[in-house]
């Protein structure tokens, strides 16, 4: 048996305050909206003293409300768009080009991580003054060129913040893939140099099945976390007409702005469902690949 | 023209100069070895061969062309990493297959030149197992049948044995040989292990901070070697080399003289220089020799016993193959064999005899 380095009443002596932050921060929260997401509990008013009790009744509302499914649809563009294609897709790429360049992968590093590290409040307003219908920066570069002037809010909503979220993020992907193409020993590539292998054969064959397993792990913590991001809020307000509302948003909408606690809570809890079958099938794929 | 020529080839990386005005000429039918402490430049120099590198200054030619900045893939050269660089995640059969698949050659084809070319390494049977499933010297083989398959102008080997524990190694070492003589191609081999050198080349070049010191067959290096560098670099226990004074033919090594007016030097060195004499050339007695000290230790390693003999300030090393009756402490005479001694100028460089060319 392996002899752990310290005593087993240590162990939980020092798990404690863990645990109990996550259970007082984590696992009630959860239950509670569980349990809310059960009743007729609002915000303000009557219901908000005295909920009912209503069972799967909030759930049967959600199958059949378009605002729901309108939202879903949204996120799910907006994932596939932003996070698979654009953040994983852009740091491959950014990272295979940078690859063995130490002084171009320190800048395109630099430069990518800023957009990384800009508080949240700061990048919105960045944004929002980049694309401005009248004086933005684009659009002034676009006029300047001959252009006509676009209004990017209202004309591609969700491009528009398809795009935002893909500046915004892919400097954790294009870290993530710098550093497994590290771990490919250069002799792997040497060799299929001499062999003759075009560029593509060498990405094929030799780079991406040995950082396969990178690329699966990037996959769920992108997908995961661009599910969930609310930021988009910022710029657009899940508008026009909802053309942008995400379900994070759709959720902050339902509970806080129509103060429908106890709905918003049973989509808050789809939506959690959601996000665990990605993350299962994700999983499911790396186990595959395994074995 | 040789098969392999490199003509005044300079590589340098940034301020270093990996490698410095190169010259050789390697024969279609030569095991040539790159021999050298790490650093050296001998495996820059297997990278220019290669096409990994390429030359800041010089030419490089294999079979009659001049290929300087070729890429890799048109000098149809086959190269075995010291990490052997096998695919983790293809077969052993597609490890070896890899090479002819990127030159399209037919399936059938494919098949039929694995199955040959595992056989003669004696692979066959680990053809569907992963690299990792499989021992190092077997990933070493596997390695060696993705080059063979290639039927190259030339195997470019970096340190393939280093990578193995001592009794593999040596065993590894025979196969290496057996198989070149059947390649019917020239193979460049880098090493920095002079026993492994010695026993596989035909021709061996000693490199140190990127200049060759010597090419010449392992016996010339091994009997005539060309510095203090080479000859302190091959044989084991290395050779003897002490600094001494010369009067003439006269050498006065820490007191004593050495007479060695029939060496038949060209020259003597004028006041400084050095004499060099292999461990096994010194025999040990108790009456009379060359010089007279005491044994410093007495080291038995089977077959044969090391005996380090301390003079005033030097210190010499005997290989004694007999039984050995002496202890440290005792007083010996030492007895060179004059015909195997080298005399070294005050620069390190071999004084040669009137009747060597």
């Amino acid at each position: 048996m392996k002899r752990s380095l310290m005593g087993r009443k240590v162990v939980v002596f020092l798990l404690i305050p863990a645990l109990s932050l996550i259970f007082v921060f984590l696992i009630l929260p959860g239950v509670w909206v569980l349990k809310i997401g059960m009743t007729n509990e609002t915000l303000t008013g009557a219901k908000a003293r005295n909920p009912d009790f209503v069972g799967f009744e909030n759930y049967v509302k959600v199958l059949s409300d378009r605002f729901f499914y309108n939202a879903l649809r949204i996120t799910l563009l907006f994932v596939l768009g932003s996070a698979i294609i654009g953040q994983a897709g852009l740091g491959l790429l950014l990272a295979l080009l940078t690859y063995r360049k130490r002084r171009l992968k320190s800048f395109v590093q630099s430069v990518v991580i800023l957009a990384w590290i800009i508080p949240e409040v700061v990048v919105a307003y960045l944004w929002i003054a980049f694309l401005d219908k009248d004086y933005g920066t684009l659009n002034v570069i676009l006029s300047a060129i001959g252009l006509s002037k676009i209004n990017w809010f209202y004309e591609y909503p969700l491009l528009t913040i398809i795009i935002f979220n893909i500046w915004r993020g892919t400097a954790y992907s294009m870290l993530l893939f710098s550093a497994a193409l590290e771990t490919i020993p250069p002799s792997y590539l040497e060799t299929a140099e001499v062999i003759g292998a075009s560029t593509w054969r060498k990405f094929k064959d030799v780079v991406f099945p040995n950082i396969k397993s990178y690329i699966l792990t990037d996959l769920i913590l992108i997908t995961l976390w661009t599910f969930n991001v609310f930021t988009p809020y910022l710029l657009t307000g899940g508008g026009p007409s909802f053309r942008t509302e995400l379900l994070s948003i759709y959720i902050y909408r339902t509970a806080f702005r129509y103060f429908k606690l106890g709905y918003g809570a049973s989509i808050a809890t789809i939506a959690l469902l959601i996000n665990f079958a990605l993350a299962m099938f994700y999983l499911s794929l790396s186990r595959r690949r395994k074995a | 023209m040789s098969w392999i020529v490199l003509d005044n080839v300079t590589k340098r990386f940034s301020n270093v100069v990996a490698v410095n005005r190169v010259s050789l000429k390697i024969e279609r039918q030569d095991f040539f070895t790159l021999l050298g402490p790490s650093g050296c430049g001998k495996t820059t120099t297997l990278r220019l061969i290669a096409g990994l590198e390429f030359p800041d200054e010089g030419r490089i030619y294999i079979a009659g062309k001049d290929v300087t900045m070729e890429l890799p893939k048109n000098r149809n050269v086959a190269m075995v990493f010291q990490n052997y660089a096998l695919y983790p995640h293809m077969t052993v059969r597609e490890n070896i297959a890899y090479p002819l698949l990127v030159r399209k050659v037919p399936k059938k084809e494919i098949e039929k030149k694995v199955a040959f070319v595992a056989e003669s390494l004696q692979i066959s049977e680990l053809l569907e197992r992963y690299p990792q499933q499989i021992s190092g010297g077997q990933q070493q083989r596997v390695a060696l049948a993705r080059a063979v398959i290639q039927t190259p102008n030339v195997f470019l080997l970096d340190e393939p044995l280093s990578n193995l524990d001592a009794k593999l190694r040596i065993e590894a070492r025979s196969f290496l040989k057996r198989l070149s003589m059947e390649l019917g191609t020239s193979v460049i081999y880098v090493t920095h292990d002079q026993s492994e050198a010695m026993a596989l080349s035909t021709k061996i070049a000693v490199m140190n901070q990127g200049h060759v010191l010597q090419v010449g067959t392992p016996r010339q290096i091994y009997d005539t070697p060309a510095n203090t560098f080479v000859a302190s670099f091959i044989g084991n226990p290395p050779m003897n080399i002490v600094e001494c004074r010369f009067d003439g033919p006269t050498c006065i090594l820490d007191g004593q003289k050495i007479d060695l007016s029939e060496l038949a030097l060209i020259e003597f060195p004028k006041e400084r220089g050095f004499i060099g004499i292999r461990p096994e050339n010194i025999a040990l007695n108790t009456k009379e020799g060359d010089l007279v000290g005491e044994v410093y230790v007495v080291e038995p390693l089977g077959f044969e016993t090391v005996v380090t003999v301390k003079l005033n300030t030097s210190s010499l090393r005997v290989l004694v193959f007999e039984d050995v009756p002496y202890k440290s402490g005792d007083r010996i005479f030492l007895k060179f064999r004059k015909d195997k001694l080298h005399v070294f100028d005050e620069s390190g460089v071999r004084v040669r005899r009137r009747d060597e060319a």
